[in-house]
């Protein structure tokens, strides 16, 4: 055991420790104090300079040195005289079991980094989400660390960061260890088309993927689905909090359907007209259809621009893929050549038909048979801030709200957390965070952790790209990691598609 | 086969499932093929692919029997080479027209050839190319059927004039995504639900297609076998004795009634007496008597106050569809260390081994024949046979 400071002084939340001549103790690093029935996890939130000599003497002695006086001139036993001290707090105390730390570490008690034998009660769970390995300082421990997948993709999770920190890193290695289970079904928006891999590494090569992983996109590979909706499935219901309308527009819309059932937009699209609806505000629903969904009517027929909305095709697909999410499937869909609302709007059927279905089972009992679902949904303030709430709530807030009632959960990626409403935040249970330099959203982000962060501010705006700090109901304190790299982990793991053997008769 | 002969059709494409099983009644394939030699011999070849109904991997079925004598030719020849399966164009010698396919199969075997598919090769031909498949394609397939089988259109080799499937009851004809797509539909109506609609206005038929270098024209040719009536009968709130009445009322002699297939559909949650109390064979009867074709009835969502019936969920859903939910919810409570037991692949080996158990005794078929038989099927279902030969 390398001892690497000492305790010095300090209270609840302040502990101070002296760092022992060569040994670099840094901001994050976990630490361990013993004592006769277990030993005390701290962690270091923050470094200061400790000196035996004064202020001015040290002033004046680096005076004299950089204006060229003090040649020859040092410190006498400089590890004596200055040191680093650390700020720390106790996170958990380990006896028997891990346990709230309640009580101060022995005064003038040793101290020294943690090992992974420390970390043992860091298990591994049924339903495991790979998140990376436990973070001291900068160093990397060989300590897995997982979430339970059927508990926290229920309660929500964010993942609250400022570009560049690698949130779709993070997501790719987090659906990576899903894929295969076949315990809960994931849907991800894909807005970069990032995560299936069609340039290179993704989630496609995954050895588990054929049967796990399905994709949608306008322009699919070969084996992979086409998006394609018809437009017959598009209910008035699913562009609440999509698509802004007017409460006239949004009375018209709804008189359109009552009229004429599923061709309600095609309808609308060809001008016909029905008792109540002013032309005029027909007129503005086909440029809001046009704009918004890219739909309208060329040489006669409806038209997508982005052939994702059909009259013809599409019918089963909102279907097709809430089963394939039941089944425990992962459910990429490429939504990078497509607008906003288009992929608010898919996302939003999708999660209608989830949401009902599931609340259906709920009512006749069935619902403990169902496999947890989560939706990933990248810029979450699209559809989370409160700006967006004020106009009215939709799937996606409903969800946050109540989906965990129903086994249904968001995993929301934001650069903004202080734009969703604190009701929002405190649902989300669990928060995986990623480096951020605006005070405003770490703010934001500590105020609705799970544990403690108040001290961990400086922490937060010191994470480099692949760390995180995991705040969770779920965990036992806020674990630092390090999220592995996606294509390293990957190459590891890839499958080598064999030659197939398969037999042709014709 | 007349409409083609009169409008002397080049070839003729059948893209599976001409017949509903691999051996059906013989009558029946006696008279078909007697039809298929008609028009063969006016020098119009037939170019098939099976169909999942017509295949069966353990017996020849009768399409293998039609090409071996020589009234059909299969367009399905390939060969795997490094592992990738790679077609053969069957060209048709009056055309031009280049023809290859993949043929259907139970057990989505079928998924796998065209996950190995070679397209490089076959998208590099050139020529007039015809594809010709049996599955449904995922992106076409109605809302009713999400939960059956189906390819990606994605999985289709590209550059194609015209590809012809087939599968699909209801007629359907696609140019979106760079892909002429046609489902003729079935001729007439494999079961209740494609009677229904085609008695509802669903056109029944078959494409002509007009071709030179590329597709000029697409005419769906609309065959009418007979004449339909749907007769609906509302029983709710009516006693048993009530709906009896009704129904025999509306088996009056008519207009309606003649040379017309009778399509008699019972629905509601009657408000005393059992379903078994009304005589439906009587009401089928009487309907023949004045003047009906066939009469075909459908009363599975009549039900009574006076008794709960053990609710199936989908009621009033085709059968293989309600057996399909029942596997699926069920096949998790099954313990089983074989993986290929569980999930999906468990739920299509169930399906499988339901239809292979499930089938009838042929005429002048000897029990132990049929025995037999149905236990080759199953085993070839379980993929046994390699462990049992051993």
């Amino acid at each position: 055991m390398t001892v690497c400071g000492q305790i010095v002084a300090g209270e609840v939340g302040k502990i101070l420790i002296r760092e022992k001549s060569g040994e670099k103790i840094e901001l994050g690093d976990l630490l361990v104090v013993e004592d006769a029935e277990g030993y005390l996890i701290i962690q270091v939130y923050n470094l200061l300079y400790g000196s035996q000599i004064s202020k001015l003497a040290r002033e004046q002695l680096a005076g004299l040195k950089l204006e060229g006086f003090g040649v020859g001139l040092e410190f006498f036993e400089p590890q004596l005289r200055n040191y680093l001290l650390a700020e720390a707090k106790a996170v958990l105390r380990v006896t028997s079991k891990p346990m709230a730390a309640k009580t101060l570490p022995d005064f003038f008690g040793t101290v020294r980094h943690v090992e992974a034998k420390d970390l043992q009660f860091l298990s591994k769970p049924e339903n495991p989400i790979y998140l990376g390995k436990v973070r001291s300082g900068s160093k990397v421990m060989d300590v897995p660390v997982y979430l339970d997948g059927s508990e926290a993709l229920v309660h929500h999770i964010l993942v609250p960061s400022a570009t560049g920190r690698g949130k779709s890193n993070l997501v790719k290695v987090m659906l990576w260890s899903i894929i295969g289970q076949n315990k809960f079904g994931v849907l991800v928006l894909d807005a970069h088309d990032e995560y299936y891999g069609r340039m290179g590494m993704g989630l496609k090569d995954h050895p588990k993927s054929r049967g796990s992983l399905a994709y949608y996109s306008v322009n699919p590979l070969p084996g992979t689905s086409t998006l394609a909706i018809s437009l017959k499935t598009i209910l008035p219901s699913h562009l609440d909090g999509i698509i802004s309308l007017t409460e006239v527009q949004d009375q018209a819309v709804r008189r359109y359907y009552a009229e004429f059932r599923e061709n309600w937009i095609e309808k609308i699209l060809r001008g016909e007209t029905i008792e109540g609806v002013k032309d005029v505000t027909r007129g503005v629903l086909q440029r809001i259809i046009n704009t918004k969904l890219s739909i309208y009517i060329k040489d006669g027929e409806v038209t997508c621009r982005n052939r994702i909305f059909s009259t013809t095709a599409g019918e089963s697909t909102i279907k097709e893929i809430g089963d394939a999410l039941e089944d425990g499937k992962v459910v990429v869909i490429d939504t990078s050549k497509i607008g906003d609302e288009a992929e608010l709007l898919i996302g939003s059927m999708i999660a209608t038909s989830i949401l009902d279905t599931y609340q259906n089972s709920k009512a006749e009992g069935t619902l403990g048979d169902k496999l947890p679902i989560s939706i990933v949904i990248e810029e979450a303030p699209r559809v989370l801030s409160s700006e967006r709430l004020q106009t009215g709530e939709n799937i996606y807030s409903r969800i946050a709200r109540e989906g965990r009632k129903f086994k249904v959960g968001l995993i929301a990626i934001t650069q903004l957390t202080s734009v969703i409403p604190r009701d929002i935040l405190t649902n989300i249970n669990t928060k995986i965070i990623l480096g951020n330099e605006m005070a405003t959203e770490r703010r934001a982000v500590i105020d609705s952790a799970a544990q403690d962060l108040e001290d961990d501010d400086q922490m937060i705006a010191s994470l480099d790209k692949g760390e995180a700090i995991v705040t969770s109901i779920f965990t036992r304190f806020a674990v630092p990691i390090q999220i592995p790299l996606f294509e390293n982990l990957a190459k590891e793991q890839k499958s080598s598609r064999k030659q197939s053997e398969l037999e042709y008769a014709g | 086969m007349d409409i083609c002969i009169e409008r002397a059709v080049d070839f003729i494409i059948v893209s599976g499932d001409l017949f509903d099983s691999n051996i059906p009644d013989m009558a029946l394939a006696n008279a078909a093929v007697k039809k298929i030699r008609e028009v063969t011999k006016k020098g119009i070849p037939f170019y098939v692919v099976y169909g999942s109904h017509d295949f069966s991997p353990t017996q020849t079925s009768i399409v293998d029997l039609i090409e071996s004598a020589g009234l059909f030719s299969k367009v399905t020849k390939g060969k795997m080479v490094d592992g990738k399966l790679q077609l053969e164009f069957q060209v048709d010698e009056r055309t031009g027209a280049k023809l290859c396919g993949i043929s259907g199969r139970r057990r989505a075997n079928e998924k796998e050839y065209y996950n190995i598919l070679d397209r490089v090769s076959l998208e590099r031909e050139e020529g007039f190319k015809i594809f010709v498949m049996h599955g449904a394609v995922s992106e076409y397939k109605p809302k009713y059927a999400a939960e059956s089988e189906s390819i990606p259109l994605s999985s289709l080799p590209k550059s194609f004039s015209y590809y012809a499937g087939g599968h699909i009851h209801e007629k359907l004809l696609s140019k979106e995504y760079g892909y002429s797509l046609a489902y003729p539909g079935t001729p007439f109506g494999a079961d209740y639900r494609d009677l229904e609609t085609t008695a509802k206005g669903q056109e029944r038929g078959f494409f002509i297609v007009n071709f030179t270098s590329k597709v000029e024209k697409i005419e769906f040719v609309p065959v009418s076998i007979c004449g339909y009536e749907l007769i609906e009968c509302d029983a709710n709130g009516r006693t048993a004795v009530e709906v009896q009445e009704d129904l025999l009322k509306l088996a009056e002699k008519d207009d309606r009634l003649g040379d017309r297939l009778i399509l008699l559909r019972v629905s509601g949650e009657m408000s005393g007496g059992k379903t078994s109390e009304i005589d439906f064979q009587r009401i089928r009867r009487t309907l023949r008597e004045n003047g009906a074709l066939e009469v075909l009835l459908n009363y599975q969502r009549l039900t009574s106050k006076e008794y709960s019936a053990v609710r199936v969920a989908g009621m009033g859903e085709e059968v293989h569809r309600i057996e399909e939910r029942l596997f699926k919810e069920n096949i998790g409570t099954v313990r089983v260390s074989n993986p290929k037991l569980k999930g999906d692949s468990g739920v299509r080996i169930s399906r499988d081994l339901l239809a292979a158990l499930k089938q009838a005794k042929k005429e002048n078929e000897t029990k132990g024949s049929h025995e037999t038989r149905i236990i080759s099927a199953a085993v070839d279902t379980l993929g046994l046979k390699e462990a049992l030969s051993e």
